[in-house]
This record gives structure tokens, sequence and C-alpha cells, in this order.
């Protein structure tokens, strides 16, 4: 950014953002690298199923369906997340059934111990 | 008649094309054949145990080699057996009670169990950690991880059929599966690879199976040795423990088992251990049970409460010397101790300290050594750390020596046994000349919105104080981890969207505990797209050093993220 100016509110928010450390990290003698590497996606979460459902590709939760109470009929339906949410098929044919919108009536769904 | 015979011709031309079609199609073509595909069956281990047999036959009929079908073909944990059998509960109708569900258990994890080695792999699904997958296969790449665990396939041995037709169990029951990871889409490749081979034209269920069936077999040589000479761990009598629960430092004490009456792999146990930062102590007594020989499944209580229950997932080393691994609970098992038994002898043993840094040039600095079988008495010539360090003063009371030490400014830097009675402890202290450095733990973490129908999953984190090391540079391989140090946490703005506020919504973190609390499930109507209070967050510890005027700060990656509204739980406990 040493050569360009902001010349409206979005591009002033860029500049902002990169010239304060996201946490101002001072250590002595430079410190070592505190930020992760890579992006950590937690074992069981999905590299493969856009987006995964604990985290998105870059590990972190920016792209996750939120809220997911939103989505969670497609997902029940379509056995699309068979380890996370009640599948519609096998194990809890009638999960949805006390809960006409998600978005309003989700405290109506239950967790479901399989078995 | 000329009819006749063109027709005949038409139908040998298709019979020719059907040939040359096939020799062509994929199964034909691939470098290897599904197992499935091969002729000679498989050879599984006999079951005999008559609870099993009349549990199970109804459907996994026997063969004239007393093999049922699938079991006999498939090795694995304690976890791995009851949640099969809690999936045939659920989606195949058995019908079986508590008490012989256990039997049955505990029959296959026996007769069809895994060996020590085999065990280790997957010692943290069974053990309920969060962390980084480290195995690492190109065949499974995106197979079974992108929807549960990795440990739940690496704590399995079968045959490479039986390994296809788990492929198609999950296939069976949701089709959806298919498209998602286990079929190709689009075309089979057609080109040969650059060494002129034909194209692998297996679907990537099928690669993984046949890879699985190779690495993970139903029969090893671990298996073979390890079953021909198992036998009831004698693990009974007196056990010295040390441990660690995130957040709230480390834990020694003491652990006794007693045998169950006519039982040779039920134990009762009776712990006590203080916390050394805290003083806290704690009592509890439970129930331990050992699984083919080195697994330990035990729940323990303080006094019977149920919202004290621990769950303890155990690993007994081959030769009964130690014994290590995690006691949990929680909405998703993520408040833990890492615990080690070592077996008590008869000489005093330094079981752990209550802190591990000694600052050069700085006189009367404090240690809380915790030993077992303590002497009647002791002198400061009893301890020894190492040149440059003096003991001033020393006591003994209970398991816990209390000493007084002044270091050298001249001491060496660097890791110290300690000496306590004769007795060494390897690498008990860091001298240290400065705290360069502060590093939280674990690196990134995760905790779950919830508290209105799904549980909260709290997070927690370590603060460690940091030497640049000899080479005076951080983050270098030589770096001296000198010990976890009271820090004060915060949360921070991770900034992946613009003015998401992630802050504000997440939940808050405990200053002092490191304890944090993610904010309730559903959705937000405050927040913008009534979304989630889930999130990405800095957990940031600060911290300054004896001596010096700013602190050091160290960060982790928070996920705030969902729920699971289905939850497999399979913890053997006794």
């Amino acid at each position: 950014m040493k050569h360009l100016n902001a010349i409206n509110r979005k591009a002033a928010l860029v500049v902002a953002s990169t010239e304060a450390d996201v946490v101002a990290l001072q250590q002595s003698g430079g410190g070592p690298p505190q930020q992760p590497e890579k992006p950590h996606i937690p074992p069981g979460c999905s590299t493969v199923f856009s987006p995964g459902w604990e985290a998105d590709h870059a590990g972190g939760t920016a792209g996750l369906c939120s809220p997911v109470e939103r989505d969670l009929f497609d997902c029940h339906m379509g056995c699309f997340w068979p380890a996370q949410v009640p599948d519609q098929l096998n194990h809890a044919p009638d999960w949805t059934a006390k809960c006409a919108v998600a978005q309003k009536d989700w405290r109506k769904i239950d967790l479901v111990f399989p078995g | 008649m000329a009819k006749t015979v063109r027709l005949s011709v038409v139908a040998l031309s298709s019979a020719w094309a059907l040939a040359l079609m096939l020799s062509a199609s994929p199964s034909a073509q691939a470098p290897a054949a599904p197992a499935a595909a091969t002729a000679k069956p498989d050879v599984g281990i006999p079951v005999t145990d008559q609870v099993v047999i009349k549990a199970c036959s109804g459907c996994h009929r026997p063969d004239d080699k007393q093999q049922l079908s699938r079991i006999s073909f498939r090795r694995t944990t304690p976890e791995g057996w009851e949640r099969t059998i809690t999936r045939m509960m659920a989606l195949n109708n058995l019908k079986i009670d508590a008490q012989t569900a256990r039997a049955v258990v505990k029959s296959l994890s026996n007769s069809h169990g895994l060996a020590p080695e085999e065990a280790r792999r997957s010692l943290y699904e069974v053990e309920k950690r969060l962390g980084d997958e480290s195995f690492k296969a190109e065949e499974l790449n995106g197979m079974c991880d992108s929807c549960h665990a990795l440990g739940r396939v690496l704590g399995q041995q079968r045959t490479t059929q039986d390994w296809h037709l788990l492929i198609s169990m999950h296939r069976g029951w949701y089709p959806i599966i298919d498209r998602q990871t286990f079929r190709r889409m689009g075309p089979a490749p057609r080109d040969r690879d650059a060494s002129g081979r034909l194209p692998d034209l297996r679907h990537p269920s099928e690669k993984a199976a046949d890879f699985l069936g190779e690495r993970f077999p139903l029969q090893t040589k671990e298996w073979a040795a390890w079953s021909a000479s198992m036998r009831p761990a004698r693990i009974d009598g007196t056990w010295t423990l040390s441990g660690w629960e995130t957040s709230k430092g480390p834990i020694y004490g003491k652990l006794v088992l007693t045998p169950v009456a006519g039982s040779t792999d039920e134990f009762t146990s009776t712990t006590t251990y203080t916390y050394a930062r805290s003083g806290e102590q704690v009592s509890r007594t439970g129930r331990v049970s050992v699984y083919t020989g080195f697994q330990w499944r035990g729940r323990s209580t303080v006094g019977g409460a149920d919202a004290s229950a621990l769950r303890e997932v155990m690993f007994i080393e081959p030769d009964w010397s130690s014994i290590s691994g995690r006691w949990f609970m929680g909405g998703y098992d993520e408040i833990g101790l890492d615990v080690t038994l070592q077996r008590a002898g008869a000489t005093t043993t330094v079981v752990g300290l209550d802190h591990t840094g000694l600052r050069t040039g700085a006189n009367g600095q404090t240690l809380k050594i915790y030993v077992a079988n303590p002497p009647a008495s002791i002198a400061p010539r009893d301890l020894d750390f190492g040149p440059g360090v003096t003991v001033s003063a020393v006591t003994v009371a209970g398991d816990v020596i209390s000493a007084t030490v002044d270091v050298a400014g001249t001491a060496a830097v660097g890791p110290r046994s300690l000496v306590v009675a004769g007795t060494v402890k390897p690498a008990a202290v860091t001298v240290y000349d400065k705290v360069d450095s502060l590093r939280v733990t674990p690196s990134w973490n995760m905790a779950r919105v919830g508290g209105v129908v799904f549980p909260k999953m709290l997070a927690r984190f370590d603060a460690w104080a940091y030497n640049n090391g000899p080479d005076k540079k951080p983050g270098t391989a030589d770096d001296l981890k000198i010990e976890a140090v009271a820090a004060s946490w915060a949360v921070e703005e991770y900034k992946a969207t613009f003015d998401d506020e992630d802050i504000k919504f997440v939940g808050s973190i405990d200053a002092a505990t490191s304890v944090f609390t993610p904010n309730v499930d559903g959705p937000n109507p405050q927040r913008k797209g009534e979304r989630n209070n889930m999130g990405d967050v800095w957990v940031v510890a600060s911290y300054t050093p004896p001596g010096a005027s700013a602190p050091l700060k160290g960060r982790s990656h928070l996920l705030v993220t969902a729920p699971l509204y289905m939850k497999f739980d399979p913890t053997v406990t006794p």
C-alpha cells in the first residue's frame, strides 16, 4: 500500500485491515510466527464437501452455511451430512416433523444418538 | 435360410463385439481387480463364543469353519464393535439387552481385536482428541474423512473383500455418497500414463478398499503374535499418576487397582490427585475393564456423582510398566486429562514438579516436587539440579518436597535433570535467562455454539513461555520450552470477512482460566442475515515475564462452529 491511496470508504477499509496487525502482536526479537501456516481442518471435517461442516476450505467458518438451520431440511432429506445431521432415509425419518420452518422452529429438533 | 445365416453372422459379430467391449471394460483393464471378484474365499477368524453366536448368527450364518459372515473377517477396537452393535440395533432391527451387548463387545474385542501396534495409530479416535490427521494416503484422500475422522478407519483390520463390503454398506445406507466422494464423476481416464501403463479405471472407493485391504488386512503378524500370547493384564496394585489438564496444569497423585472377585480383566480403582498449581485435591472411585489384554476402558466419579463422571480410555503397555491415555467428559468429550500411570516401586521416585522453569540470577525460587515413596527426612544435599543451582532450603511433607533454590547468573541455560535421594528425573527443569516468546497450545482449537437445544463445546488453552535457545533465534528447533505460565486471555477479531464482528457474537473467554464459552445455538436475529453465533477469532494470551516492561503475546485460531445434530457416541465403559 506504499504507492496507493484509498479514494473511497471501502478502499480505506482495505488499507486499514492491512496496516493494522490483526492482533497487534509484538514479540521480542521478532517472535515466532503465531499464525498456523496452513489451514487446519478438524478431523472428520470436509475437504471435499463444499463447504465443510465445521470448517470451510480455508480452515475457517466464513464459508459455512449460516444460519445452518436454513439448510437443515436439505441435509436431512438428502443424507448430505450423514455423520453430522440425522438422515431421513435411515436414522431419523421424522426428525423435522415438529419443525415446520427450521429458522423459526429450530428448538423443536432434537439431538439424535443413533442406536 | 439365407436370412437365418445372416442372423447368425450378426449374432456372432455381436458376440465378438461384446467380447471386445468386455476386454476394454474397466474391470478387465484395471491394474488390480477388486478382491470381491476373487474366486477363493477369504479366510476369516472363527467365532467360538456361544454368546456371540447366539446373538449374531440369526443373520450372520456360520459356515463349516465356524466363521460368521462379515464378523469373522474383521478386527477392531471395543468402540468399533460397539458402534456396529448400535448400528445393528438402529438399522437392522437387532434386539439385544445391554448385558449381552457388553458380553459380545468384550468377546469380540478379545477374539477379533487389535494388536497393540495396530491400536496405536487410532488412539486419538478412542481418546476423543481434537487435532490434525497425521495419516496421509493418496488412496484415501477425501474418501472417508469427508464425513468422519480417519481414526474410525485406522482402528480396523479387514480382508480386502470385507473392506469392499464396508464401502457397499455405506453406499446402501447413504446413496448420495456416490456423488459426494465414492464414484468418479465424469468420463473414465483413457490415456496411458507417462510410463505407458493403462489408466487406472477403478472408482475412488474401489481404490480405497483395495488400499485398505493391503495396508490393514485381517491377518497380520502383529495380531498372530499378540493373539497367541494374550493374557489378562496383571495391573492390580499401586500406580503413580501424573497428568495434565489444559488450563489447569499438572496433576500428580496415586491410583490403586483392586481386582473384581471372579474376574481377570475387571478392576475397581481408587484415585487421589492434586492440581499442583492450585492445590485442589480430588478423590475418585471407578471401575475398569481391560479389553484385548491392553485396552483400559473405565469410568470414575467423585462420590458417585454423575456430573463428575470421567470416561477413561488408556493404553496398557505390553510390558505392564506404564499406562497412558485420556480421561474425559463434556458435551463433546472436550474436557479431559492426559494421564500417565507408572508402576509404583519401593524407592523414592519423582513424579513431577509444580513448575519447571528456573531463572538465572534469581534467588529464593520455590519448587514443589511430587514424589512416590518420599524419604522420611531430607536435606539440601539430597537434591541436585546440577551446576549453578544451589538448594538453600528443603522440607518434605506427605508426598511433596518443597525446595527453595538459588540460580547463579552464570548458570548454563537448558534442560536439567533432577536427582532426588539418588534417583534421577531426566529433563525435570529448564534453566533460562529470559522469556523470549509466548506460544499458545493448541495452536488452533474448536468450540461449538450450544446451550439452547444442543450442548456447548468449550475450548481451553495453555500459554507456554519459550527461550530462543542457543542460536538466539525465535521459532527454531533449539528453542527451549520453559513452562506454562499464568497468562491473561482475550479474544480478538480474526479478519476473514469484513465487518462480521465475530467477537461480539461468538462467546467469551475467561481472562484468568482461558476457558472459552461459546454463545447459544440457533439463528441470531441481531446478526446480519440472522446468522448463527459462529465465527473465527484469535485467542490471545498476554504475559509479562519477571523483569520485563511489556507483555509478550501469543495466539491461537479458534473456530466457533456449528453443533452436531447427531452424535455417534461409542465409548465403551464398564
